[in-house]
């Protein structure tokens, strides 16, 4: 019964959601169009992030990357493959599964901290490549003549395809992260060393999480190919890899849409804000540093709350 | 036998942790290890879920050799391990605590597709019940007493349903009377569901009302294995660990 009603809540809440933006998106100038549309996409950015971070306890330092792979693999098979949108979009999706279980492969070959590292490593490994690759990538000019979807080529038009295939992902994403599956990865981030004491393959579940979490990620990195009408290697930058970490801090990774209102924030402050006022990284620094020394769950905080278990006896 | 550990070796640099040890359990037995700090117990207890990997010799689990086995593939043939310091998802619910154990028990881990919040709740109430937690079902496992997360990790472990069950010192920092519960919630179990336990403990009280066997271990090397009389009179035991006041 609690769970009917909890489940109608969060269908009544997705409506209201939608209503919303879409009555924000048709009475709003076409440049403040553009700047929802990028909150969706970074929203969704987050909350692929958030697989990893929230739900699973990694640290996927380099997330951007996928991003890029997503946004490269769709765009080069377009332009360069001669593939059909629809077909590039599904073929590149299928190339970012298979990255992101080569790359999840040799990441998760040691603790969270080598984890972590080795992610980093391999952001900066590919956005070097997509800088100095010229004749596949384009080098520092990307590539550009990216198509959107016919139907859906005017800003408003982009708009509202964005937001379908971004609810679409949520719909998805929240069925995972509350379906057993979830329950483990929330294990996971509890207690890894339990996980694997109660008879599962944790290092083979990690890398099921960082498959799932990095297709997500793509799609938004497709999604901002098509806003950008192009790809370009900045989409693979240590900045935006921070900047999607801090978007789940600032929002509360331990909900699920914390990272969406984070994500929300930090796009504003980076397209609104640096229009007036040039330092708005600093502004971002602090923001975090109060987040992470004041109010731990950030914005929208969480029922869970990391404590010390209790004393007696140490570990050996 | 259910399991066998034949030559078992530990070598932390120079020092040897644990040194050809030998251990037969029979089906069904309640056995302790004892021994003073540093015998090299839970060692032995890791190098039999190779939580560490032995240095040399082997272990079997119902004939099968399972020393070089991952972890998590030994825990699914059926060895359940406790920790000496519990080792729970202190951030979930006391009842998502079990359930996680459930899912795995019931192959449901890759299911991400039925919602999770009520999936397998018949067997968590059945456990909860069994370790007499219900009524903390909503509470986070990391705000329950000392006692209470025990009885919790003894839960989750027997969520697994093992054929065997290591424990270690279940009942070190709670009282004795909650000692003497916990013990008593094990043997009880342990009665339902065929298990043969191996637990470490200190307190003689405990051992010698629980065990059908003892296992006395020094500097790495079982010294003496019998009944609990027959530790009781053994000379060397005495002198080594249980002094003259323990009895």
């Amino acid at each position: 019964m609690m769970q009917v009603l909890a489940r109608n809540k969060s269908i009544g809440f997705g409506v209201i959601t939608i209503v919303v933006l879409s009555i924000l998106a048709v009475s709003l100038p076409v440049h403040r169009v553009e700047l929802i549309t990028r909150i969706l996409i970074m929203a969704l950015f987050a909350t692929s992030i958030n697989i990893q971070l929230g739900y699973g306890g990694m640290m996927p330092l380099g997330q951007a990357m996928f991003l890029g792979i997503g946004g490269y693999s769709f765009g080069l098979l377009l332009l360069k493959g001669g593939l059909p949108l629809t077909l590039a979009f599904f073929a590149g999706l299928l190339l970012s599964a298979v990255a992101s279980g080569i790359i999840g492969f040799f990441c998760l070959r040691g603790d969270s901290m080598t984890f972590a590292l080795l992610h980093l490593a391999f952001n900066i490994l590919l956005a070097t490549l997509a800088n100095k690759w010229i004749s596949l990538t384009g080098g520092s000019q990307g590539f550009i003549g990216i198509p959107r979807p016919s139907m859906f080529s005017s800003p408003l038009g982009f708009y509202f395809f964005v937001l379908v295939v971004v609810l679409i992902c949520y719909v998805l994403i929240r069925m995972i992260v509350s379906s057993p599956f979830g329950k483990v990865t929330e294990g996971l981030r509890e207690n890894e060393e339990r996980i694997c004491f109660l008879g599962i393959d944790n290092k083979k579940f990690q890398l099921v999480i960082f498959i799932i979490s990095g297709l997500f990620t793509a799609v938004a990195g497709i999604l901002w190919t098509m806003l950008q009408r192009g790809g370009f290697p900045t989409y693979m930058s240590l900045i935006l890899s921070a900047e999607g970490l801090m978007m789940c801090l600032i929002g509360g990774m331990l909900s699920f849409l914390g990272p969406s209102l984070g994500a929300t924030i930090v796009t504003i402050m980076s397209t609104v804000t640096s229009s007036y006022f040039q330092e708005w990284q600093g502004l971002l620094g602090i923001i975090i540093i109060g987040c992470v020394l004041g109010f731990r769950g950030g914005i929208l905080g969480g029922r869970k709350i990391k404590i010390k278990l209790s004393p007696a006896g140490s570990d050996k | 036998m259910i399991l066998k550990t034949v030559d078992l070796v530990k070598d932390f640099g120079s020092l040897r942790a644990v040194d050809n040890v030998n251990l037969e359990i029979e089906e069904g037995e309640v056995e302790a290890i004892i021994g003073p700090n540093g015998a090299g117990k839970s060692t032995l207890l890791d190098l039999i879920t190779n939580r560490s990997r032995p240095t040399s010799g082997h272990t079997y689990f119902r004939g099968r050799e399972i020393t070089k086995l991952r972890p998590f593939t030994i825990a699914s043939l059926g060895i359940g391990r406790c920790f000496q310091v519990s080792k729970l998802f202190s951030g979930l619910t006391v009842f998502e605590n079990v359930q996680i154990a459930c899912i795995s028990k019931g192959g449901e881990v890759f299911n991400m597709y039925s919602p999770g919040n009520n999936v397998l709740e018949k067997e968590v109430a059945k456990i909860l019940d069994s370790i007499g937690l219900n009524e903390m079902a909503d509470e986070l496992a990391g705000y329950l007493s000392y006692g209470d997360q025990r009885r919790l990790e003894i839960g989750i472990t027997l969520a697994l349903m093992p054929t065997l069950l290591l424990l270690d010192e279940p009942t070190a920092g709670v009282s004795r009377a909650e000692g003497n519960d916990l013990m008593r919630l094990v043997k009880n179990l342990a009665g339902e569901q065929a298990l043969t336990i191996v637990f470490i403990e200190h307190d003689m009280d405990i051992v010698f009302s629980y065990a059908d066997k003892i296992s006395v271990m020094n500097w790495g090397r079982v010294i003496a294995t019998g009944t609990p009389v027959e530790i009781k009179n053994n000379d060397l035991v005495q002198k080594v660990y249980l002094g003259e006041n323990a009895l």
